[in-house]
């Protein structure tokens, strides 16, 4: 992290400040509390601010993620196709909600707007591989293959 | 040669475009070519897997194939698609082509047998080369007739990153044209005699606002792409980058020369990396053929063009939003006026327009504002792009010429069983409505907020279809739902009606728990409030999102009012999609007491003693449906 605030640039602009934030989770996987009180002191706005600011959007984290980031989609095609059913189920298959992590640092489950994939519905999507047309069953297996 | 003299001698001198033909697309026909049409859509079906199922096989089977990486035609029923030319044949397509049909397919195809009939979609005829017996032309699928296609190809055979094919289809004489022939102007005069509109949702004339920017002397000024299309449901503008990412930077060259900008600024929604990465990809060529930079060929112009990805927030497709969130800020939208093309992004004048908008103008400015208006009606020129979803059998991203009626369009994306089994439509996502029946023969214009006959509203262009398994009050909550989520919290009608709004929703598609007068109170209020609220947000939130979000209630109120009463008054849900109005009982007479139902019971709800009758205790019920689906004695009953 250190080293992260040591390579930004002597004087940063607000504009910049979103950038700045969007490398650092690339980079670490989430927004860290000391790194924004860091950044704070670095850039000069007040840390509540950047965590307003942040927290604002919908990429932004602030706390770690599991290994699986589990993407159900609940776009409107989804949705009519009964995309509501399978967030229950996996609810219930794994006690994870929206935006919660396992105990095991394994999985979580992020509801997101639309994937796109509105042809093929219910999408669900694990880290970078999709799954179409996803029934309770398959969600099952999916959750399975989750070691 | 290098690139920056091509493109010079390509787009100044005039030279004929089989030289650059030779620098560019080497495709030799003497070998199969397989063309890939890969986008985001096509690679949530798996494509990516068949195409190295096909390189597999060109390996194992030592025959050279040629693989061309092409974007999507828009049809994502058909997803993946995969275009195959053998030497001597016309091209022809395969739909639902995945990985474990590569090998039987090829087999046969390579050696001129056609595979499965469920495997074909189309041919494209050419005069040149022999056609596949019995295969239907691509451009007689009515999937393809029912659209116009101005700004999507039909079918893509070029490469979407590689600017030399780009010239090969016409590109960047647009923009040859405005640098040397057009002032900024003329450029503006063009497009306000061209009456092009928005597409984003909004519907301004766009030739007026960049008027507006040309016209105020304070420089810099900022032309900026909306890519940051957040709609559920619509996916047109990722597309459309996908498709032709070099269109939208000749787009926005010739926007931010009409307006006298010197940067131009893509906002793009961080989640679209395949889109992102084409984007920058050919920005880099673009750059590279030295059209934009300082001094564009001597011309004493200088541009640049930057990419910035939105870290995703619905409403930042509103304009002042868009730029709150590009100066570093919550991206909340602004009290209008000042309008941004007089103070936009960092107190400057600033255009924003959205893809499709820009889309539009290299076709207007090489062809005139004459031709553009000959496609569509009066008052609203040209096409508009739909995706299409929900119960069809044939989803995916459709250009429709404005003016066509929804029937129309109906009919090519669905067979006729699906056909008689719809309800509604619902356009515009988040900030549209539904459609009735009976307005299916109403033609898709631009809403005219003077007229308010017409309540048909595009927004981002989404288009979902829904039949009698769906319900219209889930629906209207699922909408606000996201509204309440996505509400920036700045205005109070937007932030507390959503919420006031969804909670009507969800009492009245919830059974009540007791008959307390209260909680009855709470249901009626419903119907009277629903209507007042809504048209109290209407016309006081600040922004779009919030003026928007009662469209869903109060068409569906007003089309299909019987379901709302139905939810409220028999506490019943048609479609049985409101799983919480359910009520379970046991018929004493059929129950046996087994016991089954009590040990499936999660909640606890069943009591009784073994071998007689049970009973559910509706305070503990939690309506899972459970005991209905494990008695054998048919003693449980769903009112």
């Amino acid at each position: 992290m250190e080293e992260f605030l040591k390579n930004l640039p002597a004087s940063v602009s607000k504009t910049e400040l979103l950038k700045i934030l969007q490398e650092f989770q690339d980079k670490y996987g989430y927004l860290d509390n000391d790194f924004i009180h860091e950044l704070s002191k670095k850039i000069g706005i007040q840390p509540g601010k950047i965590y307003g600011i942040a927290s604002f959007y919908s990429q932004f984290r602030f706390k770690p993620r599991g290994k699986y980031i589990v993407n159900l989609c609940s776009g409107v095609a989804c949705h009519i196709n009964s995309s509501e059913n399978l967030i229950n189920e996996f609810t219930k298959l794994t006690s994870l909600k929206d935006g919660e992590t396992s105990a095991d640092g394994k999985i979580t489950l992020e509801l997101v707007p639309c994937l796109g994939g509105c042809a093929n519905s219910p999408v669900v999507k694990v880290n970078d591989k999709y799954y179409t047309k996803v029934t309770k069953t398959d969600l099952l297996k999916i959750i399975q293959g989750l070691k | 040669m290098n690139l920056k003299d091509i493109t010079y001698n390509y787009l100044f001198k005039a030279t004929e475009l089989s030289e650059i033909n030779k620098f560019n697309r080497d495709i030799n026909l003497d070998i199969p070519v397989v063309f890939a049409f890969r986008s985001t859509c096509s690679v949530i079906a798996g494509i990516d897997d068949t195409i190295s199922y096909i390189e597999k096989y060109s390996n194992e089977n030592s025959i050279k194939i040629k693989i061309v990486e092409t974007s999507c035609p828009g049809l994502c029923s058909f997803d993946p698609v995969i275009g195959v030319k053998i030497p001597g044949r016309t091209l022809i397509l395969l739909k639902n082509l995945y990985y474990y049909e590569v090998f039987s397919v090829f087999d046969s195809i390579l050696n001129h047998f056609l595979p499965d009939t469920k495997l074909i979609l189309a041919q494209i005829y050419d005069e040149k080369y022999n056609s596949w017996p019995e295969v239907p032309d691509f451009f007689s699928l009515k999937q393809l007739k029912i659209q116009k296609r101005n700004i999507l190809k039909p079918i893509n055979t070029y490469s979407p990153i590689s600017i030399t094919d780009y010239f090969a289809k016409n590109g960047f004489k647009a923009f040859a044209k405005v640098l040397t022939k057009l002032t900024p102007n003329e450029v503006c005069s063009i497009i306000e005699n061209s009456e092009l509109k928005g597409r984003g949702g909004g519907g301004f004339f766009t030739g007026k606002k960049w008027r507006k920017a040309l016209e105020n002397n304070n420089n810099p000024k900022y032309f900026i792409c909306n890519a940051d299309e957040s709609d559920p449901g619509s996916v047109a503008g990722r597309m459309l980058i996908e498709t032709d990412p070099f269109r939208l930077i000749e787009g926005m060259l010739i926007g931010a020369y009409a307006i006298n900008a010197s940067k131009a600024i893509i906002y793009v929604r961080n989640t679209y990396t395949l889109a992102i990465d084409r984007l920058k990809k050919a920005i880099e060529q673009t750059k590279s053929a030295g059209l934009f930079g300082d001094d564009i060929f001597g011309s004493g112009i200088n541009l640049n063009i930057e990419i910035v990805t939105g870290p995703v927030a619905y409403v930042c497709g509103e304009e002042t939003a868009l730029i709150s969130s590009l100066e570093g800020s919550r991206g909340m939208p602004k009290p209008k006026p000042p309008y941004p093309s007089d103070k936009g992004f960092l107190e400057k004048p600033t255009v924003v327009n959205n893809v499709e908008t820009i889309f539009n103008i290299p076709f207007i400015i090489l062809n005139g504002a004459e031709s553009f208006k000959q496609t569509g009606v009066k008052s609203s020129y040209g096409t508009k792009l739909f995706t299409i979803s929900g119960k069809v059998d044939y989803p995916g991203v459709y250009e429709i010429e404005l003016g066509t009626n929804i029937a129309d369009v109906l009919t090519a994306v669905c067979d006729d069983e699906s056909l008689n089994s719809i309800k509604a439509v619902h356009i515009g996502g988040p900030s549209g409505g539904f459609v009735h029946p009976d307005k299916f023969y109403e033609k898709l214009v631009f809403n005219d907020s003077k007229n308010k006959s017409n309540d048909i509203w595009f927004g981002a262009g989404s288009f979902v279809v829904l039949n009698k398994s769906n319900c219209i009050v889930d629906v209207c909550k699922y909408f606000l739902d996201f509204d309440v989520n996505e509400s920036c919290g700045k205005c109070i009608p937007c932030r507390e009606g959503t919420r006031v709004l969804y909670d009507i929703l969800k009492r009245i598609s919830e059974r009540p728990v007791t008959t307390s007068k209260h909680e009855t109170l709470q249901r009626f209020k419903g119907v009277t409030q629903l209507e007042e609220i809504a048209v109290v947000m209407q016309e006081t939130s600040l922004c779009g999102l919030g003026q928007n979000a009662p469209n869903s209630i109060l068409t569906g109120l007003k089309y299909f009012r019987n379901e709302f009463e139905e939810h409220i008054y028999e506490k019943k849900c048609d479609a049985g999609v409101c799983r919480d109005l359910k009520l379970y009982s046991i018929n004493i007479e059929n129950c046996v007491g087994c016991g089954l139902c009590v040990k499936r019971c999660p909640a606890d709800a069943i009591i009784g003693s073994l071998h007689s009758a049970h009973f559910i205790v509706q305070e503990r019920c939690i309506k899972c449906g459970n005991c209905f689906k494990i008695c054998k004695f048919n003693a449980v009953n769903i009112i």
